[in-house]
Parts: C-alpha cells; sequence; structure tokens
C-alpha cells in the first residue's frame, strides 16, 4: 500500500537510465506499443524525463557513425510509445544484484515471520534461494551476508501471520487485547483492514464490532488472534492515511495538543524530528498531536528524563501519577 | 540531438553488440563496430586508442557491477593458432527467463521473443516474491528501495497484477527518514566496497559526541532504526552505532577500488537481529530479574521478553534479562507505569526509582 510519503527519487544517473531504458524498450515492443504515462506511472518519473530517456536511445548527430543500437526504431508521439526491433531487449533482462538484494532481505524477513513454523521458513528460505538462483544475474548470498532486516514483528510472528492473512482475505477475527491500563484482557472480534508499522511498532487498523468503530491495535497487546466465521467489506471511503501524521499511526479526531519540552541532551534527534520552537538554553519545544493520553505518559516516560510536559495540566498530573505508581505510591 | 554520443548510449550500443552473438567479439572489433569507441580508435594517435580502450574497460567494470553478464572468453583465432581475449554476453545469462504461475498458460507469440527457460512458481511463492518486494520497497529508509520497485516491475511483466498485489500492510516512513537515508547511502556504499568510514558519533546516553573511524560490517534494520554494525578502529573492537546519531558520514576516498579490509569469517550479522536496545551495549551483561504483574506477565510472555523463571499463584511473573545497556532498559521498564518491578540488582532496582523521582520532580510532584 503506498501510503508512506516515499516517493521514488528520479534519478538520471546513466545506471538508472539502462534500467528505465531496458525497461521500456521491453515493455513497449509489442504490436500495441505502450502508453507513455503509463511507462512513466510504472517508472516512477514524469512522462517528460521517461520521453527525454527514449530520446537519448538513438538520436545522435548525424556525423556520428551508427551502432547497433541504431537498429532499434523508436517512435513517440507524445502518448503511446512504439519500438520495433528483431533483435535484442525485448525482454526484461534478469535481477541486478541490488535488486536480487532487495528481493533476498525481502523473503529472508518473510521467512523469520513465518509464524513459528520452522517447516514453513525452509521452505520460503528454499524458495528464495531457488529464485535468487534463476532469476537474478548473480546470487547475491555476498551481499546479504552484509544486510539484515528485523521488521520488529512482536513474539513468534503467529499473531501478525493470522492478522495479515486475515486481512487479505478480508475475514473477521477474535481477539483478546490487553488495553493500556486495564486490569484483565478483553476479548473483541474485529475486521481487520490493515496493519501498518510506525515507529518500530506494529499496530492493526480495525473495525472493532463492540465499539462499533474503527480503531487502533497494538499488535504486542494482542495475546491472541483466531479467524472466525464472517466476511467483510473495507469500506470504499476508508483511507489509512488518515491515521499517520508526524511519523506515527494515531486515531485523529479527539487530539489535543500538548506541548513538551526536550533537554538540550537530545533536541539534536528531536530536530531531525519535525518542526520545533528552540529554547534559549538549548532545548526544544514540540507541539504533538495527541488522541490517546497514555501514549504521551509512555512517550515522555520513554525519554525520561529528557522530555518533559510543559502542557496541558491534566496531562503534566498523568506523568507524575505514572511517576508515582513506578514508586509504589497509587495516587 | 546529442553533439556526442552520450554514456547511455556507449551502454545500449556495447550490450547490443553483444548480446546473442553467434561467436565472441574479440576486443579489436569492439573497438571498430561500437561507434562510441570507434570514434577515436579508429585514429593514428595512440593517445586517442588508449583512451578508448580504457574507456572500454572501464563500461564492462561498471556494466558488470550492475550485473550485465559481460563474459570473458578465450577465442582461439588464425587457424586455432593463437587465442584472443574475446567477449559475450549469453541471452540466457542476460534476460529473465519466463515466470509463470503453475495453473496460467505458458506464454506464446511476442511475448514469448526468445528461447529461455521458464521458472514455474506456485501462487504463494509469487506472492511471497510480491511481498517481499513490497515490504523492501517501503522499508523506511532502505537505500534499495528503488531497486525492490524495478525488481517488481520486471516480474510484473510475467505475472498477474492480481498476484503481485500487496497484502494490506503498510509501512509508516519517520519524519527524520530522509535524514537517516542521506547518512545510509553512503554507509551502504561504503559496505559494498568495504571502505573504511568516519564520522561524529552523538551517544545519547554518555552525552557526548565523539570522532569514530569504523570498518563497517553490516547494516541492520531493527525495531524501526538503521544501525551500522563495524569494527570501531580507535577502540579496536566491534560496536553498533545507530545511523540516525550519526553527523558528517565520509567514506575514505584513497584507492576507491581496493578494499580497505577483510570482514572476519566468523563474523554474523544475523546475531545482531531480534535485539533490544539493551542489549546492543558494550557493557558487560548484567543479569536483572523484573517482576511483570498481571496482566502484563501476559504481554512479556507473548512478545518473548527476557527469560521466565517464576509464576506466581496472582498471574504475576519474574523473568530475567541479560542487559548489556542499563539506561534504554529502565527506561523501557518505567514506561510500564509500575507494572513492572526490578526484583535484583538492588541497584538497578535504586536507578529505576531514583529514574521515576526525577521525571516525578519535573512534573511539579511531591519527592519524598
Amino acid at each position: 500500500m503506498a501510503t508512506s510519503r516515499k516517493t521514488a527519487t528520479v534519478g538520471t544517473t546513466a545506471a538508472e537510465q539502462l534500467e528505465r531504458v531496458l525497461y521500456m524498450i521491453a515493455a513497449a515492443s509489442g504490436k500495441a506499443g505502450r502508453s507513455l504515462q503509463e511507462l512513466a506511472e510504472v517508472l516512477g518519473v514524469t512522462p517528460a524525463q521517461a520521453a527525454r530517456d527514449l530520446e537519448e536511445v538513438t538520436a545522435r548527430a548525424y556525423y556520428l557513425r551508427p551502432g547497433p543500437i541504431d537498429e532499434f526504431q523508436i517512435t513517440n508521439d507524445g502518448r503511446r510509445v512504439h519500438v520495433w526491433t528483431k533483435g535484442q531487449f525485448r525482454r526484461p533482462v534478469k535481477l541486478s544484484p541490488l535488486e536480487a538484494l532487495a528481493l533476498g532481505l525481502g523473503l529472508r524477513v518473510l521467512a523469520a515471520g513465518a509464524a513459528g513454523s520452522a517447516a514453513r521458513r525452509e521452505e520460503l528460505l528454499a524458495f528464495a534461494r531457488r529464485l535468487e538462483r534463476d532469476i537474478a544475474s548473480a546470487p547475491p548470498q555476498e551481499l546479504l551476508e552484509r544486510f539484515a532486516v528485523d521488521d520488529g514483528t512482536p513474539g513468534d510472528g503467529s499473531v501478525r501471520a493470522v492478522l495479515r492473512r486475515a486481512a487479505g482475505a478480508r475475514r473477521r477475527c477474535r481477539i483478546v487485547y490487553l488495553s493500556s491500563g486495564r486490569t484483565r484482557p478483553e476479548e473483541r472480534v474485529v475486521c481487520p483492514y490493515v496493519l501498518g508499522f510506525a515507529n518500530g511498532a506494529w499496530y492493526l487498523i480495525a473495525h472493532c464490532t463492540m465499539r462499533e468503530d474503527v480503531r487502533l491495535f497494538r499488535l504486542d497487546r494482542v495475546v491472541e488472534a483466531e479467524v472466525v466465521d464472517g466476511t467483510f467489506e473495507v469500506p470504499e471511503d476508508f483511507d489509512p492515511g488518515a491515521y499517520i501524521a508526524g511519523g506515527r499511526l494515531y486515531r485523529a479526531g479527539e487530539e489535543v495538543e500538548a506541548v513538551v519540552r526536550y533537554s538540550p541532551r537530545i533536541a539534536r534527534f528531536v530536530r531531525e524530528r519535525g518542526p520545533v520552537e528552540e529554547q534559549s538554553d538549548g532545548s526544544v519545544v514540540v507541539r504533538l498531536r495527541v488522541s490517546d493520553p497514555s501514549w504521551l505518559v509512555r512517550h515522555v516516560l520513554m525519554h525520561a528524563p529528557d522530555a518533559e510536559v510543559v502542557g496541558p495540566a491534566e496531562l503534566r498530573a498523568a506523568v507524575a501519577r505514572a511517576a508515582e505508581r513506578v514508586l509504589g505510591r497509587e495516587a | 540531438m546529442s553533439e556526442r554520443i552520450t554514456k547511455l548510449q556507449r551502454w545500449l550500443d556495447l550490450i547490443a553488440y553483444l548480446v546473442g552473438r553467434r561467436s565472441p567479439a574479440a576486443v579489436d572489433d569492439i573497438m571498430e563496430e561500437v561507434p562510441a569507441y570507434a570514434e577515436k580508435w579508429g585514429t593514428e594517435d595512440e593517445t586517442a586508442r588508449a583512451t578508448a580502450r580504457r574507456t572500454f574497460e572501464r563500461d564492462k567494470d561498471e556494466l558488470r557491477a550492475l550485473g550485465i553478464p559481460i563474459e570473458t572468453v578465450p577465442y582461439p583465432t588464425n587457424y586455432g593458432r593463437e587465442v584472443i581475449e574475446a567477449y559475450q554476453i549469453r541471452k540466457r545469462d542476460f534476460y529473465l527467463p519466463y515466470l509463470r504461475v503453475v495453473h496460467q498458460a505458458s506464454p506464446s507469440g511476442e511475448r514469448k521473443p526468445y528461447h529461455l527457460e521458464e521458472v514455474v512458481l506456485t501462487e504463494e511463492e509469487a506472492q511471497a516474491a510480491a511481498d517481499a518486494l513490497h515490504f523492501a520497497s517501503q522499508l523506511p529508509s532502505f537505500p534499495f528501495a528503488r531497486e525492490a520497485r524495478s525488481a517488481l516491475r520486471k516480474l510484473a511483466f510475467d505475472l498477474d497484477p492480481e498476484t503481485l498485489a500487496p497484502t494490506p500492510e503498510l509501512y509508516v516512513d519517520r519524519p527524520d527518514a530522509d535524514a537517516v537515508l542521506e547518512r545510509l547511502r553512503p554507509l551502504s556504499d561504503a559496505l559494498l566496497v568495504r571502505k573504511v568510514v568516519r564520522f561524529r558519533y552523538h551517544g545519547i546516553y554518555r552525552g557526548e559526541a565523539t570522532d569514530r573511524e569504523v570498518r563497517p560490517y553490516g547494516l541492520v534494520f531493527l525495531r524501526g532504526n538503521w544501525y551500522l554494525v563495524g569494527h570501531d578502529v580507535g577502540r579496536d573492537a566491534i560496536r553498533v552505532f545507530r545511523v540516525a546519531r550519526m553527523e558528517n558520514v565520509e567514506v575514505n576516498r584513497s584507492k576507491p577500488h581496493t578494499p580497505d579490509y577483510e570482514i572476519p569469517e566468523d563474523f554474523r550479522l544475523d546475531d545482531y537481529l531480534q535485539k533490544e536496545a539493551w542489549e546492543l551495549g558494550d557493557d558487560p551483561p548484567i543479569r536483572a530479574a523484573v517482576l511483570f504483574r498481571f496482566p502484563r506477565s501476559l504481554w512479556a510472555d507473548r512478545n518473548g521478553y527476557g527469560e521466565l523463571v517464576e509464576e506466581r499463584p496472582d498471574g504475576s511473573a519474574v523473568r530475567v534479562f541479560a542487559v548489556q545497556q542499563v539506561n534504554p532498559f529502565l527506561r523501557w521498564l518505567l514506561s510500564m507505569e509500575g507494572e513492572a518491578e526490578v526484583v535484583s540488582p538492588a541497584e538497578l532496582r535504586e536507578e529505576l526509582r531514583a529514574m521515576a523521582r526525577e521525571v516525578l520532580a519535573l512534573h511539579g510532584g511531591e519527592v519524598a
């Protein structure tokens, strides 16, 4: 789901151009050709850039002798691209070492999260090796030893695996959830819309049949999950992007503004995360939208003693009460 | 219209010349047939000819690094009396084999322009490959997200878009994702060719900035953060650095094509996975016993935190941890607001309480 704010960086290095051109020639070499707009979209560049790339393939000064690539006829009427060639490049090329690394890392992450099943994990690893051997220009084994990814799936991954399959198949689930501050876990039946990873933690955005509303659940607090009878449809107006702000996932709507001061010691890292108000002592003040007060309390405690809630007063008091609980003094 | 032949044209000419030839091409033929080299090769000027030859060598190396399988083959000539160096690109090494999901028909006609092998995938395998690439293209600050997207485009050539549809998962970039990526790029470049890096590091707990010189051994994405694992030259030991806390990352520029170091054979990057921040320090480990009250105990068990040593009748549980970095461990316990309590050692218990008192004082509470 393309909801992160990442956009394809428009690259103009020869390597990036080569990758795009080889793709476009292969894609547009059939009788039907391909629309320029579509090619540009798939490549994550502007149509103008895609057109420039194609032009560069054959356009050379008349006094230069033609090369092998001049046997290609490329036409682009601004809407559709056609490539006429009986020769090469009518097929995409094998995965480059770095493409194979991306695939290999992804497959190893899937294998690591294979729901506690050693057999499934082995199966995925064997598949990764087979695919790397068959579709990559060179197996990325050495590169794979230099990069490692832990996608932060809590526990043995079985809960995430159940919810992820259920979300894909639009199946309802029964979950056992530990709400913050509750003395007992609760059972809920939910329609899992989407799983999200933000700031190092996994969340489930789901319609909760008890609350009759969309709710966010932290995956590390879902103790059990199982598919139950019943399917669902995700409402057309559901937009996961509406739950994302400032690199966090939260339920917008009833937020309050919290003012938090961070000490000079950690100010430099806070500045990189968004707008701050500089203070004369080197500390910074940040205004945070908070929909769940217990999130803010945890956030401040995680940054202790370098974060302080300046206001509002009730959130300051909530942090003080939390500290008192740690000291064994129930407020 | 270009006044000169661009690098892209030169590369395309060279690849088109070498792919699928019946016999390998001798260097002299390449120099004469590929226009960008021929221009200079065709002169009497020895310096120009040498330049053309060097350009070819560089192109060949760069294309090989990009995965273009230019093969060097000894080629007998002059009725077998002489063996010369020649080059070729075999179609089966160059083109993506035909991919097919088990129940789909094989591609035919213009969809199958060359004689290549066919790779058959189960529907589940095709979905796993797509999931893997969707994941890599969304992984926050991943330096090869572009490559993940281009790999996905290649698979989409043969496979049904429905098979390649992503599972409903989204990855949210942190606001500092671009700043982190800016540091990750030189680090991953250095790692790929094994060059030493230098940077200023802001250790958050010790509150000091130090200049480091490190031989990168690996990059790890862990709990939403990127870490560099490498040999810290000044400390003569392996250290873990959070990329977001680096500044002025510089790669050693001398001898760019020669690696600066070897990575020890027994080094395993996977050892750094599934770690918590308190397990990444370089202090000798402290054994800490923590009591989790009910229902926090269920949560600790569900997430596999520490090792269970005691279950109490009220549902609470004691779990032990090997702590190599005290500060993040205590802040983590603090965030549980009294639902987790240090049982031992006593000093750690007191440190947690001191931290709580500090927070209380900051927030206007009465510190007894």
